[in-house]
């Protein structure tokens, strides 16, 4: 078993719906994206291609966040998902800067969107215990647990598959267990020839993207 | 090719209290490493006053960057992941180095200061592979960096004697010595890792290092010029003292610059880049005008 | 912790309405998701955009007006503060009553015969999703000048709305995406536009295969998922569209590329042409002649026994042609068949031509052609729920710029000709039309479908003879009077030429009436001040509005000019069904259709009122109960009338009703209305439920089928009708010595030929006394799916994701032209145009064309909180509304010539 996402590039728009889908899942504070979609440009006027780049935690097989974190806060699932356990984080930073993929953010403290105070909505949602930690993306393992106990399919019922997916408006997102050569990841990944990021890393990342 | 889709960008978690720390901690620890090569393992003044003032300057280090974390008061949690983590070694180092010393301080012995030095030795090490590990950050991620930061703690530590030096380190007469062949080193390693092979992002950013003002500090004012001034001190004794003080402030001052500029503008996260894109065209191409 | 999800929809687009639930936590509304009860049913699976997701903090954005303000400084100025005091709901009601009732005590109309009570919504066909019952209101009061513009026909299709209607009942224009297999989008931004379901639509057929190629200035989202990009100098489409045309019709042997059947029976390509350019006509039926190839000899287009019209070549022929006013021709000279006029029309439009304006290489351009016809499949039919129809996977797309203002006639013409060539019209795989606007019943496309003269569709066009003009405009915008194919339905007074009424607010034309403003101007959801062109100018305007109503969500820029702020309940906070499904505007193509409910999700958070309830309770204060129910129980404002012959859910006029009541009424009737009697569902069951669906034929998708049954033709190629139009407009307003609309009337072309088009914005400059080389530039805009309608500016969370997309918030500039200039990324640059300037900072990109300058959406607050802080230029700032720039629709484009350099 381990979760992966194959997201394909032929489809996604760069609209940033699941980029707040996940930001409201997960009640991030202003200024924080644990995933958002990047804006490229390849190439030179007139030969020029944009791409759009759904950027998140890859949750690495071979994750360097994970053996530099000095408390053992990060740490990997036998699922493979890569999770932050906010109650041993110090927020030293040092697994961010070991993440290649710029997946990790620090939230420094209570963040509110207006002057005033959390408006009704943020005060129901605030994570006091994230403040001073590190973050990130969790593959919505909270969803994708739930579902499992009550005998969902993650990437297939909505309730047990990260927010973004189910959110994407382009269903350019894919999840499911990479282990399982008939899965829909697995088979998207076998039939379209999905690359990763950065294979240099070395870093055996469990999101794949779709290119042609 | 692979194609770049995500530029490099500077990184913004660890900032200025940082730089303090591998300043610091690497001043403090390689002062006595430098002393105990110098003066052995007896408690001469050299080595007492290393004794006081290391510890003092990796304690500081380390207040210093618990200062930058998220939860400060979670420091000790650190100490947990030593089988993986180079943080936690450093931590483990660093402490043990304190804890030594303050030892040493209260019932003088020996073996704490025949301990205290491959601990130290371990820390200055440490703190190279704490950076050396960071697989985001294309400048640290550099074999090197370990041998650097140990020539950097080295010549540093020899700054902080040579600046202590007419406070009472009577028996300091190769100090200065020594610092000018630390400087050499130093500025061997600088040089080296400027030269270090690496990607066009890498080579980028190392390049940061020929730049004037990284000329001027780092090697001009902490290198060359210690070095013009401890041959001075020699040539003329009376001005010795002052001059083997001066070149321990320029000896600092260029290592502080040099390790701000590795951790802070140095400190670029490698681009994000894809294999195999295609670059799509307009086709038939006669837009001349 | 109790956790509710509630079930709403969303319209805060035009490519809407969407479905969605709001997590509700132990009474606060902390989230949205999908409905995926309607996986099924909904084209994108019930999945809702970025712009939904801010819902909640649209309901708690702490920076909104929570509850009636009354102005207390008279003097109106961008550099008053209006000094808002809080008054009380029934304070607020009192003061509008009382201005209410003083127009009725004078008259509704004014001394120039324009209506003393104006109201303006904004957000294009959003309002009536969120406006509740307040139609009915204004049905009930009588004459409401509802055309004074906030930035339609700049900001819209116009031109495709008003032609798309009048060729083939397309207010908007889309692709049949999921049957198309090539694209060719002239700036049609629909990944960024389209909403979910184009979006989703669009996905699909990319990954399925589809070709789409990108023709425009800048690289937009469309652009970035197509396969091809071709840049474009900016409003030069017309002229790659007929060298398109040119290449298809005389580069290849158009007899074979060519739906030759489809020409000769579905268009009026065989309609013999007189000396006069009307058609021949039989002089007994008055009915279209075309030559019968195999008698040799003229008959009526409609003769049962034609088999084979001749479509190229010179016929001797007699009969009559009637022109404008009834003028009369009688001919026995050589005629040709439209089609014949066409090919010769075409044939300077090479693609050698189409290169040296549009900067488009010939080869593209033959190549663009070559494919078309290439994916075309004429001949080629598929199977649509058992019934058998063309399948012609080929498709032209316009995006806005290239559809309104000058040139939007001639691109709209050509690209329903490309599909008219290749019978890729309102059939499977070509393109189609959405919806109706004005045409009626509004609700069924098809059903709009009626037999006119000459074997046309009836259009509802507004009358230009004689005895029938409106010479004494109606209303400020004048739609009536000047624009014929605006037509006459409730959405008109939008469509016209909208910005009239600003335009001739302090310099009014010869020989037009006075120019007045309303006596009070009731506003919902728009902020002119902003969405209009020369925003500068529009403020100037407000300033003088004597009373202003505002309905209103914050501060903004143009309801600082108001005298009264009413807080509307919101999306997530105000009850109303509104009709969903079948299809709509831009790509919603559903087969299912069916209401689907808004409801309030938790209390409001601020002393806000349902748009409902206050629509009543104006009633009742102004002494219109009886008119204003009776309006809703015709069905004004609520989509379904509450008593027919098979139902009755009539409200008693002579009591006010409450806002659940009402719509308790209409979820009823309009669950009978949908099932043919069968099924009734009341307010309550639509809250648990939210949405009641019926099946929607995927047939319905296309006019084909309605055409075919009816035997009719479209009005393509030539355009005999609209030139007749055109001539007897010119005629009326000559009869008044009106001049000043000469240069619209030069649109009325039977075949339009190209003009030089950008050199019409290049020359805003010499009117104001500058060279045109000063200004090098052209300056765009382009959709930002984020801020699109602009609604949600003043919410922070959008602007958080949004900053991920190049362009917010900043100038996007040719990185080569930038360097030229000296200017690099993030550098502060001005905009400076014939007519204003702003600024705004540089984000250089490769993906723009050398010789344009793109601002996102429309930005440039200074009142509206957050949206103030972006720093965002927009082009409105530096657009010059000018009579010059507007078409013979009313509209005109979003571009602009400045010149930008460093700040
Ligand atoms: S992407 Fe970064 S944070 Fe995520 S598992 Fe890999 S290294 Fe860790
Ligand atoms: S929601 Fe889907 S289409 Fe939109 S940006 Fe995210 S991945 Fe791309
Ligand atoms: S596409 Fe339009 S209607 Fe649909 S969810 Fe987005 S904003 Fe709402």
């Amino acid at each position: 078993m381990r979760w992966g996402m194959v997201i394909d590039l032929k489809r996604c728009v760069g609209c940033q719906t699941c980029t707040i889908a996940c930001k409201q899942e997960h009640a991030l504070p202003a200024g924080i994206v644990w995933r958002f979609v990047a804006d490229c440009e390849v190439g030179e006027y007139p030969n020029v291609r944009r791409l759009f780049l759904p950027m998140q935690c890859m949750h690495c097989a071979n994750p360097p966040c994970v053996p530099v974190c000095p408390t053992g806060a990060s740490r990997q699932r036998s699922d493979g998902i890569v999770f932050v356990d906010y109650g041993q984080c110090v927020g030293c930073g040092y697994c961010a800067l070991a993440c290649p993929y710029r997946a990790r953010h620090l939230i420094h403290e209570a963040q509110w969107y207006f002057p005033g105070g959390p408006t009704p909505s943020e005060a129901a949602t605030n994570q006091p215990e994230r403040h001073g930690v590190m973050t990130k993306c969790t593959f919505c393992l909270n969803r994708v647990d739930a579902g499992l106990a009550v005998g969902l399919k993650p990437g297939e019922d909505a309730a047990a598959t990260p927010m973004c997916s189910v959110a994407c408006i382009a269903n350019a997102i894919h999840f499911g267990d990479l282990d399982d050569p008939e899965s829909p990841v697995a088979r998207l990944i076998k039939d379209r020839g999905a690359v990763r990021l950065l294979p240099e890393c070395g870093t055996d990342p469990s999101v794949y993207y779709l290119t042609e | 090719m692979d194609t770049e889709l995500l530029s490099p960008m500077k990184q913004t978690l660890w900032g200025r209290l940082a730089v303090v720390n591998f300043f610091l901690g690497g001043a403090g620890a390689g002062a006595y490493l430098v002393a105990v090569s110098l003066a052995g393992f007896s408690p001469t003044p050299l080595v007492r006053l290393a004794l006081i003032l290391g510890p003092l300057l990796v304690l500081a280090g380390f207040l210093s960057v618990a200062v930058e974390a998220g939860r400060p008061l979670r420091g000790p949690k650190v100490l947990r992941r030593v089988e993986t983590s180079w943080m936690s070694r450093e931590s483990w180092a660093g402490g043990a180095f304190i804890a030594l010393a303050a030892l040493d301080f209260v019932a003088p012995w020996v073996g704490w200061r025949l301990a205290a030095a491959p601990v130290a030795l371990l820390f200055v090490l440490a703190q190279g592979w704490v950076l050396s590990n960071c697989r985001g950050v294309l400048a640290w991620n550099v074999p090197i960096l370990p041998l650097l930061f140990l020539a950097s703690a080295l010549v540093s530590g020899a700054g902080v004697l040579s600046l202590a030096a007419p406070f009472g380190s009577g028996d300091a007469d190769r100090l200065p010595l020594a610092t000018a062949a630390l400087i050499l080193l130093s500025g061997f390693a600088w040089v080296a890792y400027s030269l270090w092979p690496g990607n066009r992002t890498f080579r980028q950013v190392v390049g940061g290092l020929r730049e004037d003002s990284a000329v001027l500090g780092i090697f001009v004012v902490g290198h060359l010029l210690p070095l013009a001034l401890l041959v001075l001190g020699r040539r003329s004794p009376a001005l010795a003292a002052a001059a083997a003080a001066l070149a321990g402030i320029g000896v600092l001052s260029g290592q502080l610059q040099a390790k701000a500029r590795l951790i802070l503008k140095m400190g670029v996260l490698r681009p994000i880049t894809i294999a195999s894109l295609g670059v799509r065209t307009t086709a038939e191409i006669a837009h001349g005008k | 912790m109790t956790v509710e999800r509630i079930p709403v929809y969303c319209y805060q687009c035009v490519a809407g309405p969407d479905l969605l639930k709001v997590v509700v936590r132990d009474g606060v509304a902390v989230g949205v998701e999908p409905n995926s009860d309607f996986a099924e049913i909904h084209p994108a699976c019930g999945k809702v955009c970025v712009r939904a997701y801010g819902l909640i903090q649209k309901l708690y954005n702490p920076n909104r007006i929570k509850t009636p303000m009354r102005r207390t400084n008279p003097k109106k100025a961008r550099t008053e503060d209006p000094g808002w005091v809080e008054i009380s709901w029934d304070e607020a009601l009192d003061l509008l009553t009382e201005r209410l009732k003083g127009i009725r005590a004078k008259g509704l109309l004014d001394e120039s015969g324009y209506p003393r009570l104006a109201a303006t919504f904004g957000s294009g066909g959003i309002a009536p999703a969120y406006l509740g019952t307040f139609a009915a209101f204004l049905a009930a009061w009588g004459p409401v000048d509802q055309g004074i513009g906030s930035g339609q026909g700049v900001k819209c299709y116009h031109s495709e709305h008003l032609y798309g209607e009048f060729w083939h009942r397309a207010f908007t224009v889309a692709a049949d995406v999921p049957r198309c297999d090539y694209v060719l989008s002239f700036g049609y931004n629909g990944d960024a536009s389209g909403g979910v379901t184009g979006v989703f639509r669009h996905a699909e057929a990319r990954v399925r295969g589809l070709t789409w190629v990108q023709v425009e200035p800048h690289l937009s989202i469309t652009g970035a998922g197509a396969a091809r990009w071709v840049p474009i100098r900016p409003k030069t489409d017309a002229a790659v569209l007929f060298a398109l045309l040119h290449v298809i019709l005389h580069e290849t042997d158009w007899r074979r590329t060519c739906d030759i059947p489809f020409l000769e029976s579905m268009t009026n390509s065989p309609y013999l042409v007189g000396p006069h350019g009307y058609y021949l006509r039989d002089p007994e039926s008055g009915k279209p002649l075309v030559w019968d190839l195999d008698r040799d000899r003229p008959v009526p287009f409609d003769d049962p026994r034609l088999a084979h019209p001749a479509l190229e070549g010179k016929f001797l022929a007699a009969g009559v042609e009637v022109g404008a006013d009834g003028e009369r021709w009688s001919v026995a000279d050589s005629a040709r068949p439209a089609f014949s006029l066409l090919l010769h029309h075409l044939l300077p439009y090479t693609p050698e031509w189409a290169e040296g304006v549009a900067d488009v290489p010939a080869p593209t351009i033959r190549r663009m052609a070559r494919e078309y016809l290439e994916h075309a499949n004429v001949g080629g039919t598929t199977d649509v729920e058992g019934t058998t129809l063309p399948h012609r996977p080929v498709a032209v797309l316009l995006g806005k710029t290239v559809t309104n203002g000058w040139g939007g006639y001639e691109c709209c013409w050509a690209r329903t000709v490309m599909a008219a060539l290749v019978g890729a019209l309102e059939v499977p795989g070509g393109i189609l039309g959405t919806t109706v606007r004005l045409n009626r019943p509004a609700v069924n496309r098809l059903d709009s479908v009626k037999p006119g003269p000459d074997g046309f569709m009836a259009q509802p066009l507004n009358p230009t003879s004689r005895e029938k003009w409106q010479g004494q405009p109606h209303i400020r915008n004048a739609y009536r009077t000047l624009v014929p194919l605006a037509a006459d339905s409730p959405w008109s007074a939008a469509l016209g030429p909208a910005h009239l009424p600003w335009l001739f607010m302090d310099s009014p034309p010869e020989h037009w009436p006075a120019p007045t403003l309303p006596d009070v101007w009731i506003i919902y959801r728009t902020n002119p001040a902003i969405s209009n062109w020369e925003t500068g100018r529009i403020e100037a305007g407000l300033e003088r509005f004597p009373f202003i109503a505002a309905f209103a969500y914050t501060q903004d820029e143009t309801n600082w000019y108001a005298d009264l702020l009413l807080p509307e309940a919101t999306d997530l906070e105000s009850l109303q069904l509104y009709r969903i499904g079948g299809t709509k505007y831009i790509e919603q193509y559903w087969d299912h259709t069916g209401f689907a409910l808004r409801q309030p999700v938790t209390a409001p958070p601020f002393d806000t009122r349902d748009i409902t309830d206050i629509a009543t309770e104006l009633a009742s204060r102004c002494g219109l109960l009886k008119e204003y129910i009776g309006a809703i129980n015709r069905g004004a404002g609520v989509g379904v009338p509450l008593r027919t012959e098979q139902y009755d859910f009539a409200l008693d006029p002579a009591s006010a009703p409450s806002a659940e009541v009402v719509w308790d009424r209409v979820c009823r009737a309009a669950t009978r209305s949908l099932t043919g009697g069968l099924a009734e569902r009341g307010v309550e069951w639509f809250k648990t439920h939210g949405a009641y669906f019926v099946p929607f034929s995927e047939k319905r998708y296309y006019l084909h089928t309605a055409m075919k049954a009816q035997g009719l033709r479209y009005e393509l190629p030539y355009q005999e009708r609209i030139k007749r139009m055109g001539a007897e407009l010119a005629n009326r307003l000559h009869e008044r010595a009106i001049t000043w609309w000469d240069v619209q009337l030069q649109e009325y072309q039977p075949l339009p030929a190209w003009k030089d088009f950008p050199d019409i914005w290049a020359k805003v400059a010499v009117k104001h006394g500058r060279r045109p080389e000063e200004f090098p530039l052209w300056l765009l805009t382009s959709r930002s799916m984020q801020y699109s309608w602009g609604a949600n500016v003043s919410l922070p969370i959008l602007a958080d994701v949004a900053r991920h997309v190049t362009g917010h918030f900043g100038l996007m500039l040719n990185r080569g032209t930038a360097k030229r200039l000296g200017i690099q990324d993030g550098d502060l640059v001005e905009i400076e145009s014939a007519t204003g300037r702003t600024r705004g900072h540089a984000i250089l990109r490769e993906g723009v064309r050398p010789d344009v300058a793109v601002a996102l959406q429309q930005f440039g607050h200074w009142a509206t909180p957050v949206a103030r802080d972006f720093d965002m230029p927009s082009l409105n700032q530096v657009s010059a509304m000018d009579l010059d720039l507007t078409d013979a629709t009313g509209s005109s484009a979003d571009v602009v010539k400045v010149a930008v350099r460093r700040a």
